[in-house]
């Protein structure tokens, strides 16, 4: 079974863009285009990883990611945070407090999202 | 010093009678005794009746003086009284009619010269409480001006003797800093709140004759308040009849808040800024990696991500625009050239370019153009950018499955154009504010990246450029209805106009 992984990321452009250089690569992904709908979707069914931007409508980043770390089934899924913030965020600080995987800022290569995924997640089951 | 007078008059008049009557009484004796003998048997008699004759003389003498004095007495607080009274400068006077005043009017005189150096006395302090009274006017006339010119100072001033007590302060002062001014008298200033209490320790801890330091401090709203503190030491040491040490220290508020308050817009903006062009940056990015990487492995698919790239690269072009026209408008330079066009013209072309970011959220976007020609005498870039900027806001605050509709329509010789969306709306606050530069309705910040910027710039095209007005209707969770109203060009005017305008704004 390929491994499920959750974008999230109000820039449509952008998740289109996530989503199908991972599908293509063989994972299996959900989209969500704001933090609350991740949430939604994180509840019904808990993703092997979760990919999110910071800046989002209703619920950002951090906020998904806190809710996400306070949930026992999502307490360790891995969790990249894409942002186009760089100055107000501490990378080392989320790493700590909520035990963030990886930050990504923006512009981020499709290619390095992938390579980190396959680093997280391992190779996928198969290819498309 | 009349009393006195009237009393050395008096004493004068008292001497006089009995002298007269010694005096007959002494020539009644003489003739009594040197005379002859045939009349020594009468002298006596003589005498007898010279002594009753005196004696009446001094009696009538002593009633016709008392009658005098009183007379004169009479008119001299008759006279006093006027003088009191009286504003002019010249005081008249009536001695009565008698014999009295007649037989010793000379022997007044003195009285007459000493009634004269007092009225001179009298009309000197008089011209005196004149100039002291003028004087008194203009000083207290400068001290209000003084004091009218303090309070109408924006920032609070304070004067603080050398015992920290504050002696004197402006209106923004009372109301910054809470203190209540209970008297007229500046010195009875009273204050209850902690904060002039912390402004005076900061004060006391200055050090030198003019200190300048910064002070951070909530105000009586909650607010916080950021000041810069200039101190001057103010006066003399011997300030009056105090007898602290040191001189008293003017304390000058500078509200920084303002300023305080741009920086961190100006900052939010700088991050914003960034993130709006990161954003389609990144698309671009990522699409044109993918299709180097030969990601696209049809033709549809390819063509797909050359869109979104085109239209992303478009949305940064239309984001540096905002930044640059904003710049240009700040440096005071804005190149305008403005010819007469249709205003539907504009609306399809705006609608043409935003329809694709409606798309993405799945957003109906409405173009209900008026059946009539609606010229306008525009900028047609600058108004395209202003359409542009409230259909991209509309969408924005838009949730997923919403609507927007732009429509023009004629209103007497008004073209008025409106964006009306079903989106999140704003508070009656946020619309007074909502075209403030940088500013950002904070209950909807994390629904949308934004800088700030769109709104200031769109009201600016709108209105200082070509004249027109801008306004805003809006409910919370309802939505809102952005019009502009320009003024329709004329045909005539459209003839004329047939050169391009530069106009420096």
């Amino acid at each position: 079974m390929s491994k499920q992984v959750l974008l999230c990321d109000d820039e449509i452009a952008i998740l289109k863009a996530a989503e199908f250089k991972l599908k293509k690569a063989g994972f299996a992904v959900r989209c969500a285009d704001n933090g609350e709908t991740a949430w939604t979707m994180v509840c019904e069914a808990a993703p092997d990883l979760i990919i999110s931007d910071y800046q989002m409508p209703r619920l950002d980043g951090i906020q998904l990611l806190a809710r996400i770390r306070n949930y026992s089934v999502t307490k360790a899924t891995p969790f990249i945070l894409l942002t186009g913030k760089g100055f107000e965020l501490d990378g080392e600080e989320l790493r700590r407090t909520l035990n963030a995987t990886e930050l990504l800022p923006k512009p981020f290569s499709p290619r390095a999202l992938l390579e980190k995924v396959i680093s997280i997640l391992g190779q996928p089951s198969c290819g498309v | 010093m009349f009393s006195r007078m009237v009393q050395a008059t008096s004493n004068y008049g008292s001497r006089l009678a009995p002298a007269v009557g010694v005096g007959l009484l002494g020539l009644c004796c003489i003739f009594a005794c040197l005379g002859p003998d045939y009349f020594r048997g009468y002298g006596q008699v003589v005498a007898g009746v010279a002594v009753a004759f005196q004696v009446v003389l001094v009696l009538r003498v002593t009633i016709q003086h008392q009658r005098a004095v009183t007379a004169i007495r009479e008119s001299l607080v008759r006279l006093i009284n006027l003088l009191r009274k009286s504003g002019s400068e010249q005081v008249s006077f009536t001695i009565p009619r008698g014999r009295a005043a007649r037989e010793w009017g000379d022997k007044y005189r003195t009285l007459w010269d000493e009634i004269g150096r007092v009225h001179e006395e009298l009309t000197l302090l008089k011209q005196q409480c004149a100039t002291a009274e003028v004087r008194s006017r203009h000083y207290s006339l400068l001290v209000q001006r003084l004091n009218d010119l303090l309070d109408a100072f924006p920032d609070p001033v304070l004067i603080i003797d050398p015992s920290g007590r504050v002696v004197s302060c402006n209106r923004a002062a009372q109301s910054r800093l809470n203190i209540a001014a209970k008297s007229e008298v500046p010195a009875n200033h009273s204050h209850d709140s902690a904060l002039v209490d912390d402004l005076v320790e900061q004060v006391k801890k200055a050090v030198g004759a003019n200190a300048v330091f910064d002070w951070q401090t909530a105000g009586p709203e909650g607010r916080s308040y950021h000041y810069r503190v200039v101190v001057r030491e103010i006066g003399s040491s011997e300030n009056g009849n105090r007898l602290e040490c040191g001189k008293d220290r003017a304390v000058f508020l500078q509200d920084l808040t303002p300023l305080q308050e741009l920086r961190k817009r100006h900052a939010e903006f700088v991050s914003a800024a960034s993130h709006e062009m990161k954003a389609p940056l990144a698309a671009i990015r990522a699409y044109t990696e993918m299709l180097l990487d030969g990601e696209a492995g049809d033709e549809h698919t390819r063509e797909e991500f050359i869109s979104t790239i085109e239209a992303q690269a478009q949305r940064l072009q239309r984001l540096v625009e905002n930044l640059l026209n904003t710049a240009r408008i700040e440096a005071g330079i804005l190149k305008v050239h403005k010819r007469p066009i249709s205003v539907n013209e504009i609306l399809q072309e705006a609608v043409r370019l935003m329809t694709a970011a409606a798309n993405e959220k799945d957003i109906a976007l409405l173009l209900e153009p008026s059946p009539l020609y609606l010229p306008i005498n525009a900028d047609r870039d600058l108004m395209l950018q202003a359409v542009i900027n409230l259909i991209s806001n509309a969408i924005k605050y838009t949730p997923n499955g919403g609507k927007v509709t732009v429509r023009s329509q004629l209103q007497d010789q008004t073209v008025v154009i409106e964006v009306e969306d079903t989106g999140v709306g704003m508070s009656p606050a946020d619309v007074t504010r909502v075209f403030e530069k940088f500013y950002r309705v904070e209950a909807h910040k994390n629904m949308a990246p934004g800088t700030g910027l769109g709104l200031p710039l769109t009201k600016h095209i709108v209105e200082d450029v070509h004249g027109g007005t801008i306004s805003v209707r809006s409910k919370v969770n309802e939505g809102s209805v952005f019009s502009i109203a320009l003024p329709k060009a004329s045909a005539a005017a459209d003839r004329a106009r047939t050169s391009q305008e530069l106009a420096t704004v």
